[in-house]
């Protein structure tokens, strides 16, 4: 194990230097992750906060989406767009620069952290509707949107550390990316992040996603299913190439999602291709018409 | 002099001086390059899966996403550039495919993307002369025009030439 290099109270109070969410878009977490909501329920929080219904009917009214008609209502939109769109704009919209930051820890550009959130979401929505009913889609996709927002407090920690991080993982000395986390700063973007979502006041079930998504055995029996669902979408979006940088395909993977997602192989290429002609429409719509992967 | 960057699933084609082609992050994604010496004209394209038939579909609007479309797609677009007589002169080389940290090997779409474009260039004839494939890293390949070197870069490596 190595020495720690970087004082890890630091770390964890920076997270509180991190922009609260807006009112409305905590609560419509907090109504996703309590499970058994109706669509009038996420209607009626984006109808109480004038800014986030600012941002869906300027989304729904984008190009990207194409209606021929302009949409007026929350209802409508919400319509048309389905709950895990909502929550992407909702979460875009108020959450400031946190999606979007540079990751300097990580060699990620600006918008990477985003990207790959977003890819991840859209992957977790469409494994989790092939758990049985195991896993809530919408919760898999929002908990998917939030994995790896520690990543955005750790980054900043890890600048001077990435090459040893990487040499370490390299030669075996560590078993993979989190593991070296944890032993330079004992801490991880696991734990930062789910510290952070404790400080947004997420659910806990989103918050233990967070916590488990690189070690699903681990997490409580609960939300086993779930942190499974995350952690396949995840290695999914690190293969495709929506990576946040040097950490990409650096995580042991655990196969034992067969245990709760029922895919095959061939399966699995489809629903790579089926997330991959989602995320195109959706990225545009939430980011505008950049490149996608561009650096 | 342009900048070519080819997203998931495209492919283009660079031949003036100045130029250059690439694509970011290849993760388990396959990249093919060809070189042609004669007419000096670069191809690539960014693979993400083995077989069209999981959506033939969408094969149609974007062959170079599927392994067996985008070889023939490419070569194709080769021959547009004027290596019709040429074929068995152009240089083909490849990089990406790489895996996840799993002992098991429980995913493997990496590995059938490199396979699966080799029995592609296979059915014409042809083979790659060079490749970077496999491990677990992701990629970056870059190949200008001037002097045709195809340039793979990885997080916390020297840029290799292949």
């Amino acid at each position: 194990m190595a020495e720690l290099r970087v004082d890890t109270r630091e770390i964890l109070e920076s997270v509180k230097n991190v922009p609260a969410l807006s009112p409305g878009a905590s609560q419509l977490l907090s109504v996703i992750g309590g499970g058994d909501y109706k669509v009038a329920d996420i209607v009626r929080v984006i109808e109480n906060d004038s800014a986030l219904t600012a941002n869906v009917l300027k989304v729904i009214n984008s190009a990207a989406i194409g209606l021929r008609r302009e949409v007026n209502t929350v209802h409508e939109a919400v319509a048309y767009l389905g709950d895990t769109k909502i929550i992407g704009i909702a979460l875009a919209s108020s959450s400031g620069d946190t999606f979007n930051k540079e990751l300097p820890g990580y060699h990620g550009s600006r918008g990477d952290l985003g990207r790959h959130c977003l890819w991840v979401a859209i992957a977790a929505r469409e494994l989790a509707r092939n758990t049985d009913g195991k896993v809530d889609p919408g919760i898999a996709f929002t908990a998917g949107l939030l994995h790896d927002i520690g990543k955005a407090v750790i980054s900043d920690f890890m600048v001077e550390l990435v090459p040893e991080i990487l040499d370490r993982v390299g030669n075996v000395e560590e078993s993979d990316h989190l593991e070296a986390e944890r032993s330079m700063m004992g801490t991880d973007h696991c734990e930062i992040g789910g510290a952070l979502a404790g400080r947004w006041q997420m659910p806990m079930t989103l918050i233990e996603g967070i916590l488990h998504h690189h070690r699903p055995a681990g997490a409580p029996e609960e939300v086993r299913a779930m942190a499974y669902v995350i952690h396949l979408a995840d290695t999914l979006a690190m293969m495709q190439g929506f990576d946040t940088g040097v950490d990409s395909l650096q995580y042991t993977f655990d196969p034992a999602y067969t245990d709760h997602v029922n895919l095959k192989s061939q399966g699995l290429e489809g629903l790579v291709l089926d997330v991959q002609i989602d995320y195109r429409s959706t990225a545009e719509a939430l980011f505008g018409d950049e490149q996608e992967n561009e650096e | 002099m342009s900048v070519v960057t080819l997203g998931i699933g495209e492919y283009g084609v660079v031949k003036n001086p100045g130029d250059v082609i690439k694509t970011h992050a290849l993760g388990s994604c396959v990249a093919i390059i060809i070189l042609d010496p004669t007419t000096r004209s670069i191809g690539m394209v960014h693979v993400a899966l083995p077989e069209s038939k999981v959506h033939p579909a969408r094969a149609e609007k974007l062959p170079g996403y599927f392994a067996d479309t985008a070889v023939p797609v490419l070569l194709q677009m080769m021959k547009g550039m004027g290596a019709a007589g040429n074929l068995k002169k152009l240089v083909v080389k490849l990089t990406g495919g790489a895996n996840v940290m799993d002992k098991n090997n429980t995913f493997n779409i990496g590995k059938r993307n490199a396979l699966a474009i080799k029995k592609a260039l296979w059915q014409q004839r042809m083979g790659a002369v060079a490749e970077e494939v496999g491990g677990t890293i992701s990629r970056t390949v870059t190949v200008a025009v001037d002097d045709g070197k195809v340039v793979v870069t990885s997080p916390g490596r020297e840029p290799l030439n292949i």
